[in-house]
């Protein structure tokens, strides 16, 4: 792995020996007990993953939230309130693609067509017309008045979790929810882990004056109190709601994403930064030196694959954090503007109607389960990556 | 309700005080209909076994004539043995309270917000709640009856307004006495003001309105003169009545020698001066950060005057500080308050029908009066694209569909506000009712050069429209996102924006704003050029937020500013009514024309439950512990097969008196 692989140098034997000593010596240490050397030594890597997927609390929850984050980008297909496909006289139309005004099948309606009522009416005009609708016919922010009663309604046939205050359907709400929650919090991850590596990384190689001083900077920056920073931006920046996109596509969703970004990258770089003090009084760092590698070669092709330990066994337990960001700051209503479909809004529609227990149980306990669930995974990455069942040679 | 209640700040041109909507009517009254059934602070209240008399006239307007006055002032100095002739005066109101009021006892009740940041009235960081302690603590020179808003007398006795109805003068009631036992004499009023006009109190809304007089001048002990600087029928009330309007209340000058707007700001947040009312809090009462004792004196001087009788009836009011309002609804019904005040509609349908509700142990009132209403509902800043076009505005206004969510999601507990001084005798009735109306929304959005794209949006020169819609309120959210849905159906796409309280002001103030869901607190005496006048349009931080200019309406102000007759002005803002809402600056919401309370049933109350104007707040000073409804109560609790008379949960009274009185035949209280 960290075996200099520039082929403009040539390698010599010592550097290929205190790179192997430094990290790698329990891989060439097995072939050399005498095991045949027919197949390459199975990386650390893989044998961290390998491990990963024997610890079967982890690895199933990693099964299920990867699989169901994968699959809610189909949502769109399955839950939603415009049709898929209708037939009306003779013609096809794709409506999930292509916007029609209602009067394009005979509806008296301003605007969009209402794709539920059109199929029951096609249906009983039995003309040979129909409407394919997805599954689960009901959009995220569409307000279900028609109901009987008052919303928000108790959990029936047709919404499986009720409706919340203003008559939308949980369960869509929900599932959208859990789309936009868990990308903002893979999203956020990946780009304050990005800064952070990066920022921590030129801290601890170049060190001196430059990691002293931005260690002063890191500590001014993380005094500042992300609320209220959030509160102050969103006076500022008039929140862009762009109807019928996708939630993840909108302007507001990026910027949240950059400014909790902006807050989250700090942590890390501690990690990273002392990571990178040990690695770099390491022999093959100097072999790689010596051998004439660039700097930037040096940080982020030989030192940074031996320091990533923390970023992933933090990992899960960044996204678990993030979620709970988001969901707090829409709890306050100061993150993703409305209508976005949000957990954290749910949860505060719970707290307004404590008697709704629909309201207050179904979006708390997918909260619960989805942090469960990415614990449970952070748990098992954090076996599995330990760094002390490689550190002795012995 | 969007209970968006909202006080502007203080800003330069404008008058709005604080708290007019919830103002307690007559809160500072005294107590007691006969001294003979006094009892101490906090003892148990009992039935006196005397029938009390209805008629007002066994209650006297001044009791005791002048026997408290100094005998060096001379009769026609205010002194013992004044006439009053040349004066006005009014003793033929009707009572405020009940005179089968019992004293005693304690009422419990939850503030709704934190810890008062203080308890002053006067300065920074003043609520209603501030307002509210006042009338229970302090008095004012004169009173408005609630029934008829007719002055009466407070501190004063009798009044005098000159020719030119600039110059006012007051004649004390020398029997007047604060809680240390000194008498209220002119200088007080004269302190008063000086406190009111300090620059280095940091009130500047309070300096704009009394700046606007000159010094007052102490003629004798108990006479005092002051004089407007111009002619507008409010400064007399603005300098007489405390209460409801929020108006002057008279301060001690001999606790406020040496005491500077400044020192007055910093050290008294949680010190009263001694006060002139039924009731007091001393320090010992201010359990910071949980709770206020506000107890009653035992030698309020005007316990036997007619407009105290039957009110400030308990011993003790404890405010607890209740954060949340789950909380508080829960420790009402568990008994740890003694009544809670129902905001919403949901809660007031779906959720008192638990069994102390239906075994009467638990009462449902949703009372009914006339209490001020205010402006509710969409403001839109006309100086922006696209509301500068009329058309847009109406078509928008067609296109919030009120009456679906008043019915689905307010049970339809509410009615629509058409006007901008809602069930009042100011409303126009010849106003527009905006409904539900797609299709002229859209004839009106085409006409206006908006046409349709492949994408189903509306645009007009390639650019779409879109709105932005700023609020503070999250309860509000649901109304925006079912308007947001209907706008989206027609092709307008609309942006939500939460901001905090002071961004909106600031935003508001800086007109820099397409669409606010705001609202402004209902005047009994609205004051309309504080914010339609058009020169205010075109300069920032003032109430006229939508850019309203209209030349006739100026004209109406002006003389709705000068006219001292109530008839005049009523016409006068009903034809501003017309006007204003014919500009479609605002799209209204909906409002409720009661007060909905639910309470542990033993408490003895007025007829009509609160005055005619006043809100929930009206239960501190008028009503009182029914003895007898108690033990019952008491009974109850203990023995679950008991039911208590449940009582009819809505109370008219106010709505048939205005009916009589419509008719000719004003009913009694």
């Amino acid at each position: 792995m960290t075996i200099p692989r520039d082929q403009r140098n040539s390698v010599s034997e010592i550097a290929a020996r205190t790179a192997i000593e430094s990290h790698e010596a329990e891989q060439v240490a097995a072939p050399l007990a005498g095991a045949v050397a027919a197949a390459p030594p199975e990386s650390v890597f893989r044998r961290r993953l390998r491990k990963f997927r024997r610890i079967k609390r982890g690895y199933y929850s990693f099964l299920l939230i990867a699989t169901a984050y994968i699959l809610s980008f189909l949502l769109p297909l399955a839950v939603n309130s415009t049709a898929l496909v209708v037939s009306y006289q003779g013609d096809y139309y794709v409506p999930i693609w292509r916007y029609y005004p209602a009067s394009t099948f005979g509806q008296a309606a301003f605007g969009e067509p209402d794709y539920r009522a059109l199929q029951a009416e096609l249906a009983q005009a039995g003309a040979g017309d129909w409407v394919l609708m997805p599954p689960y016919p009901y959009s995220p922010n569409e307000s279900l008045l028609d109901q009987p009663g008052y919303p928000p309604h108790p959990p029936s046939r047709q919404h499986f979790l009720g409706t919340d205050d203003r008559g939308r359907d949980v369960l869509v709400r929900l599932t959208y929810g859990f789309n936009v929650s868990l990308t903002f919090a893979l999203l956020v991850m990946l780009i304050a882990d990005g800064l952070g590596v990066t920022i921590g990384s030129l801290l601890g190689y170049v060190s001196g004056t430059l990691d002293l001083l931005g260690q002063r900077v890191i500590e001014i920056w993380s005094s500042l109190p992300f609320l209220y920073t959030i509160i102050i931006v969103s006076s500022i920046v008039v929140p862009v709601y762009v109807p019928g996109r996708m939630q993840i596509m909108q302007p507001s969703f990026w910027l949240l994403v950059i400014i909790l970004s902006a807050f989250e990258w700090m942590g890390i770089t501690y990690y990273i930064r002392g990571e990178f003090y040990r690695e770099k009084a390491k022999d093959y760092v100097a072999a790689a030196i010596v051998t004439g590698v660039s700097e930037p070669a040096i940080m982020f092709r030989h030192i940074l694959p031996n320091a990533l330990t923390p970023v992933i066994s933090f990992a899960p337990f960044t996204i678990v954090a993030n979620i709970g960001a988001l969901v707090a700051l829409d709890f306050l209503g100061f993150g993703l503007p409305a209508p976005t479909p949000s957990w954290g809004e749910l949860i505060g529609q719970g707290m307004e109607n404590l008697t709704k227990w629909w309201l207050v149980f179904f979006p708390l306990g997918a909260l619960f389960t989805t942090l469960l669930l990415v614990v449970f995974i952070g748990e098992a990455v954090r076996e599995a990556f330990d760094p002390k069942e490689y550190s002795r040679l012995r | 309700m969007t209970t968006m209640i909202f006080h502007r700040p203080a800003k330069a041109g404008h008058y709005v005080l604080l708290a007019t909507l919830c103002g307690i009517v007559l809160a500072g009254c005294g107590r007691g209909n006969d001294t003979s059934a006094e009892r101490p602070g906090g003892g148990t209240p009992a039935t006196d076994g005397r029938i009390a008399a209805m008629d007002k006239n066994a209650y006297p307007v001044f009791p005791d004539a002048d026997s408290g006055a100094d005998p060096a002032v001379a009769a026609e100095q205010g002194g013992r043995g004044f006439t009053g002739q040349g004066w006005q005066t009014s003793t033929d109101y009707d009572l405020i309270g009940d005179p089968r009021a019992v004293k005693g006892g304690v009422i419990r009740q939850g503030m709704m917000t934190d810890f008062p940041a203080t308890l002053r009235y006067y300065g920074p960081n003043v609520s209603e709640w501030n307002l509210a302690l006042h009338e229970l603590v302090y008095e004012s020179l004169l009173y408005l009856h609630p029934t008829t808003l007719a002055y009466i007398p407070g501190l004063a006795t009798h009044w005098q307004i000159s020719d030119d109805r600039r110059t006012f003068r007051f004649r004390l009631n020398p029997n007047a006495r604060w809680a240390d036992g000194m008498p209220v004499v002119a200088d007080d009023v004269v302190a008063t003001w000086r406190l009111a006009v300090d620059k280095s109190l940091q009130d500047p809304a309070r300096n704009l309105i009394y700046g606007n007089f000159e010094p007052p001048i102490a003629e004798s002990r108990y006479i005092v003169s002051v004089r407007a600087k111009s002619d507008d029928w409010q400064n007399f009330m603005y300098f007489t009545v405390g209460a409801h309007i929020g108006g002057l209340f008279i301060l001690p000058a001999h606790a406020l020698k040496g005491v500077s707007g400044d020192t007055y700001v910093k050290q008294y947040n949680y010190r009263m001066l001694p006060g002139s009312g039924p009731y007091a809090v001393g320090e010992q009462d201010i359990d910071r950060g949980r709770m206020i004792h506000i107890r009653r004196r035992a030698d309020h001087w005007a316990v036997r005057h007619r407009r105290s009788i039957g009110t400030a009836n308990f011993d003790e009011i404890q405010q607890n500080v209740v954060r949340d309002r789950n909380l508080e609804f829960e420790m009402f019904k568990r008994g740890d308050l003694d009544y809670y005040f129902v905001q919403r509609a949901a809660e007031w349908v779906q959720e008192l029908d638990y069994p102390n509700v239906s075994r009467g142990l638990n009462q449902k009132r949703k009372i009914f009066n006339h209490k001020p209403v205010g402006i509710v509902g969409l403001a839109m800043n006309t100086r922006r694209e696209p509301f500068s076009d009329i058309r847009v505005r109406r078509a928008l206004g067609y296109l919030y569909n009120r009456e679906s969510m008043v019915e689905k999601l307010m049970f339809s507990e509410y009615t629509l506000v058409d006007s901008f001084f809602p069930a009042s005798r100011y409303e126009n009735p010849g106003n527009e009712k905006v409904r539900y109306n797609p299709e002229r929304a859209l004839q009106l959005l085409r006409e206006s050069g908006w046409t349709r794209d492949a994408g189903g949006r509306l645009v007009k020169n390639g650019t779409p429209l879109a709105i932005e819609v700023m609020y503070f309120s999250q309860p509000t959210e649901r109304y925006l996102t079912l308007y947001q849905e209907d706008l989206r159906r027609v092709g307008i796409t609309l942006n939500l924006r939460l901001t905090t309280f002071e961004t909106m002001i600031k935003l508001l103030d800086d007109r820099a704003f397409g669409m606010a869901s705001i609202a402004y607190t209902g005047e009994t005496f609205p004051k309309p050029d504080a914010i339609w006048l058009s020169e205010l349009a075109d300069q920032n931080n003032n109430n006229n937020i939508t850019g309203f200019k209209n030349a006739r309406a100026d004209e109406i102000m002006r003389q709705y500013q000068k006219t001292f007759d109530i008839e005049t002005r009523t016409t006068l803002l009903r034809e501003l009514d017309g006007i204003l809402t014919a500009e479609h600056h605002w799209i209204f919401d909906w409002t409720a024309p009661y007060e909905r309370v639910v309470f542990w049933h033993k408490f003895g109350h007025p007829r009509g439950s609160l005055t005619r104007i006043g809100s929930f707040r009206d239960i501190v000073p008028l009503w009182w512990l029914d003895p007898e409804r108690n033990r019952r109560l008491s009974a109850a609790v203990r023995d679950e097969s008991i039911r208590l008379d449940a009582g009819s949960s809505d109370d008219t009274f106010w709505l048939d008196f205005a009916k009589a009185e419509s008719e000719g035949t004003p009913a009694r209280r």
